[in-house]
C-alpha cells in the first residue's frame, strides 16, 4: 500500500476510533457533568444512552447512502461529528447537551458507515476491512474513559469535545474511490454472532461505565486516577490480541472470551475491599476477553459475504444496541442499589456510634459532624476527617473516637462498594448469556 | 487436549480462580454492618456500662424500634427532626396513636432494663413509670432531643420534671419547681435536699410521685 493509501486508511481508522469512543469517553466526566447541571444518575446516563441510540438506529440507513457515495457521507459525517462536539461542549443546560449527543451520534452513524465502506473498498472487501475497524472500534471503546479521565482532570468535561472539533480536519483524505468493494449477491445473514455481540457489548458497558463510578463516585478517586486504573483493560486487550489464535476458527476465541468477560464481571460482583488494586485481576480478564470474543464474533456476523456493506452495519447496530440495553437495564438498578445501601451505611455507622465507648456530649458531636459530611458528599463517599477533628473529646476517649472514624469509615465504604455488587453481577449475567448463540455457532461451525 | 479447548480452559480457570479467590478473602460478604434486632435483649453488663441516660435511651431507642418492627437506627434517624421524623411515619404509614405507643413501650422497656442493670434506683423506678405510662408523646420526643451532652443526676431531676409537667393534672409551676430543683441539687449533700424542695410542691403532685422523689435522691445520691 503507497504512503497515501496507509495515511488515508489510518485516517478512517481514526475516525471509527473516535467515533466508537464517544460511546464511553464521557463516562468519567459524567460525575462532573452530574453536579454541573444538577441532574440524576438516571438523567446523565441519558448523556450515554442518547448517545447509543442513535448510533444504533441510524448505522443501517447511512451504509445504504455510503454505499453510493461514501466519500461524502465519511466527510459530511465527520463535519456534522466535529460541530455537534462544539456545541456539547458550549452547551448551557443537561437537555441541550443531550440534544448535541444526539446530533453527535447522526453524524457519527455516516462517519462509521462512510469509513466501512471506504476501508472495504481500500482492502478489496468487508471481511478484509473488517479487522481493521473492528480493532480500532474496540481500541476507542476501552480507551474512552481513560482519555476522558485523562482530559477531565487536567482541563474540564468540555474539553473531551472540544479536543474532537479538529477531526473535521480528516475529511481532506477522503477521495472518489473507484469502484466499490465486491459485487455480487449478499451472503445468507447470521444474527447469532449479533445477539452475542450485542450481548457482551452490554456487559462491557457496564464494566466501563459502572466500574468509573465505582471509582470516583463510590471510592472517591479523581478522574485522573481513575483513568490510570481503567486502563488496565486495554493494555490487557492489547497483550491478548498478541496471543496466536487465527487458525483456532471463530468458536473457541468466542466461548473464551465470553467466559473471561463474565468471570471478570462477576469478580468485580464479588469484590472483598475498597481498594482499586483489587479491580485490576477482574479488568485483566475482561481485557483479555473482549479481544478474543469481539473480532472474532464481528468477522462471524459479517459472513462470507458482504457486498452491500449491510453486515458490517448491522453488526455495529447489534453492538451499540446492547449497549443501550447494558445502560437501560443496569443503571435502575445502580440507582435503587445506591439508595438502599446509603441507608445500610447510615445505619452502620449509627450502630456504632450508638454502642460507641464514648460520653454522649462526644456521640451527640460526632453523629452532627458525620451526618454533616454525608450531606454534603451528596450521594458520594464522605470524608469524615474534619468532622472528627473537630470533636471534642477528652484524651481518654481519643482510641474509641479513632477506632469509630475508622469503623464509620470501613463502613461507608462497604455500603459504596456493595452498590455496585448486583449491577456488576447483571452485567456478568448478560454477558455470561451470549455464550449461548455463540454456543449454537459453533455448532454450525463444526 | 487441542488448542481450542485448551484456550477455553485457560479462560474458565482464570475466571474461577479469581471469583473464588475474592470469594475466599470475603468478597461475599463485604458489606455494611447488620443491625441488631432491637426486640431481642441487649446484655444487661453493657448497658450497666453505660451512663444512666446514655442506657435508658439505647433501652428507650429498642423498645420502640421493636414495637414499629423497625431497626434503633432507622428510628434514630428519623428523631433527628420534624421533617424526618414525619417521612418516616408517613414512609411506614404510622398515625400518631403508633408512634405514641411505641415510644412509650420504648420507655417501659427503658425503665425495665435500667431496673434490671442497677442504673436506676428502686426508688425511683415507680414514679418513672408512672411517666412513661403517661407521658404525652410530644414530650418524650423532646426529652429525647434534649438530652444533655454530660448528664448528672440534677439533669435527670430536670428531665423527670419537664415530663412530669406534661402528666394531666401538673402545671407551669410544677415544672419551674422541679427544674430549679434539678438545677441546684449538683454538689449538695442530701440532708440538704429536702429543704429544697420548692413550696406547694406536695399539693401539686400525685400522691404516689410525690412519696416517691426524696426517696428516690436518698437512692441516688451518693452516701458518706
Amino acid at each position: 500500500m503507497s504512503s497515501s493509501g496507509t495515511i488515508r486508511t489510518g485516517a478512517w481508522a481514526l475516525s471509527v476510533g473516535v467515533v466508537l469512543a464517544d460511546s464511553s469517553i464521557v463516562t468519567l466526566a459524567l460525575p462532573e457533568v452530574l453536579r454541573e447541571y444538577d441532574t440524576s444518575v438516571f438523567g446523565v446516563s441519558w448523556v450515554l444512552t442518547a448517545y447509543n441510540v442513535f448510533l444504533a438506529a441510524l448505522i443501517i440507513p447511512a451504509a445504504g447512502l455510503a454505499r453510493r457515495r461514501p466519500e461524502r457521507v465519511w466527510g459530511g459525517g465527520l463535519l456534522l461529528f466535529a460541530a455537534a462536539s462544539l456545541a456539547c461542549a458550549l452547551s448551557g443546560s443537561i437537555a441541550t447537551l443531550i440534544a448535541a449527543r444526539c446530533a453527535q451520534a447522526i453524524g457519527g452513524a455516516a462517519v462509521l458507515a462512510g469509513a466501512i465502506e471506504l476501508l472495504a473498498r481500500a482492502r478489496g472487501s468487508h471481511r478484509a476491512a473488517a479487522g481493521i475497524w473492528a480493532a480500532a472500534g474496540t481500541a476507542g471503546l476501552v480507551l474512552g474513559p481513560a482519555v476522558g479521565g485523562v482530559l477531565t482532570e487536567a482541563f474540564s468535561w468540555q474539553s473531551i469535545f472540544i479536543l474532537q472539533v479538529p477531526l473535521a480536519a480528516l475529511a481532506l483524505a477522503a477521495r472518489r474511490p473507484e469502484r466499490p468493494a465486491e459485487s455480487g449477491p449478499q451472503g445468507q445473514p447470521d444474527r447469532r454472532p449479533e445477539v452475542a455481540l450485542g450481548l457482551l457489548s452490554a456487559g462491557l458497558t457496564a464494566a466501563l461505565f459502572l466500574l468509573v463510578v465505582l471509582l470516583t463516585e463510590g471510592w472517591g478517586l479523581s478522574p485522573l486516577a481513575a483513568a490510570l486504573v481503567v486502563s488496565v483493560m486495554p493494555v490487557a486487550a492489547v497483550a491478548a490480541s498478541r496471543i496466536p489464535i487465527g487458525d483456532l476458527g471463530l468458536g473457541s476465541p468466542a466461548v473464551a472470551g465470553a467466559i473471561a468477560i463474565a468471570g471478570g464481571l462477576a469478580a468485580l460482583g464479588l469484590i472483598p475491599g475498597a481498594s482499586a488494586d483489587l479491580t485490576i485481576a477482574p479488568q485483566l480478564l475482561i481485557g483479555a476477553g473482549l479481544a478474543l470474543a469481539i473480532p472474532a464474533l464481528t468477522v462471524a456476523a459479517l459472513g462470507a459475504r458482504d457486498p452491500e456493506g449491510l453486515r458490517a452495519a448491522e453488526t455495529l447496530a447489534a453492538r451499540h444496541g446492547g449497549i443501550v440495553v447494558g445502560i437501560l437495564l443496569l443503571t435502575p438498578l445502580l440507582s435503587v442499589q445506591i439508595s438502599s445501601q446509603h441507608d445500610a451505611g447510615r445505619d452502620a455507622s449509627s450502630a456504632l456510634l450508638l454502642d460507641a465507648p464514648l460520653s454522649v456530649q462526644t456521640k451527640i458531636e460526632t453523629a452532627a459532624g458525620v451526618a454533616g459530611a454525608i450531606d454534603d458528599a451528596d450521594g458520594t463517599l464522605p470524608d469524615l476527617r474534619p468532622a472528627f477533628a473537630e470533636v471534642g473529646a477528652s484524651e481518654d476517649e481519643q482510641g474509641a473516637l479513632a477506632a469509630l472514624e475508622a469503623g464509620i469509615d470501613d463502613q461507608l465504604e462497604r455500603a459504596a462498594t456493595h452498590a455496585f455488587s448486583w449491577p456488576f453481577l447483571g452485567a456478568a449475567l448478560l454477558a455470561a448469556l451470549a455464550l449461548i448463540p455463540i454456543r449454537l455457532l459453533r455448532e454450525g461451525e463444526r | 487436549m487441542n488448542r481450542r479447548s485448551l484456550l477455553i480452559y485457560v479462560a474458565v480457570g482464570a475466571s474461577l480462580g479469581v471469583i473464588f479467590a475474592y470469594l475466599l478473602a470475603g468478597g461475599a460478604s463485604y458489606k455494611p454492618l447488620a443491625v441488631a434486632d432491637p426486640c431481642e435483649e441487649r446484655s444487661i453488663d453493657v448497658l450497666a456500662e453505660r451512663g444512666i441516660f446514655e442506657g435508658i435511651a439505647l433501652s428507650a431507642l429498642d423498645g420502640a424500634a421493636c414495637e414499629l418492627q423497625v431497626t434503633r437506627e432507622e428510628l434514630i434517624a428519623a428523631l433527628a427532626d420534624e421533617q424526618a421524623l414525619a417521612e418516616f411515619a408517613a414512609e411506614r404509614e404510622l398515625d400518631a396513636a403508633r408512634v405514641e405507643a411505641a415510644i412509650r413501650a420504648g420507655l417501659i422497656r427503658a425503665i425495665n432494663d435500667a431496673e434490671a442493670s442497677g442504673l436506676l434506683p428502686g426508688s425511683l423506678v415507680t414514679p418513672a413509670r408512672e411517666i412513661a405510662e403517661r407521658l404525652p408523646v410530644g414530650v418524650a420526643i423532646s426529652l429525647f432531643r434534649s438530652l444533655p451532652g454530660d448528664p448528672t443526676l440534677g439533669d435527670l431531676i430536670t428531665a423527670i420534671g419537664e415530663a412530669g409537667l406534661a402528666i394531666d393534672g401538673l402545671g407551669q409551676q410544677a415544672l419551674d419547681a422541679l427544674r430549679d430543683l434539678g438545677r441546684d441539687l449538683e454538689g449538695l449533700a442530701p440532708e440538704d435536699l429536702q429543704g429544697l424542695l420548692p413550696e406547694g410542691l406536695d399539693e401539686l403532685l400525685p400522691e404516689d410521685l410525690r412519696n416517691a422523689i426524696p426517696e428516690g435522691l436518698d437512692g441516688l445520691l451518693p452516701q458518706e
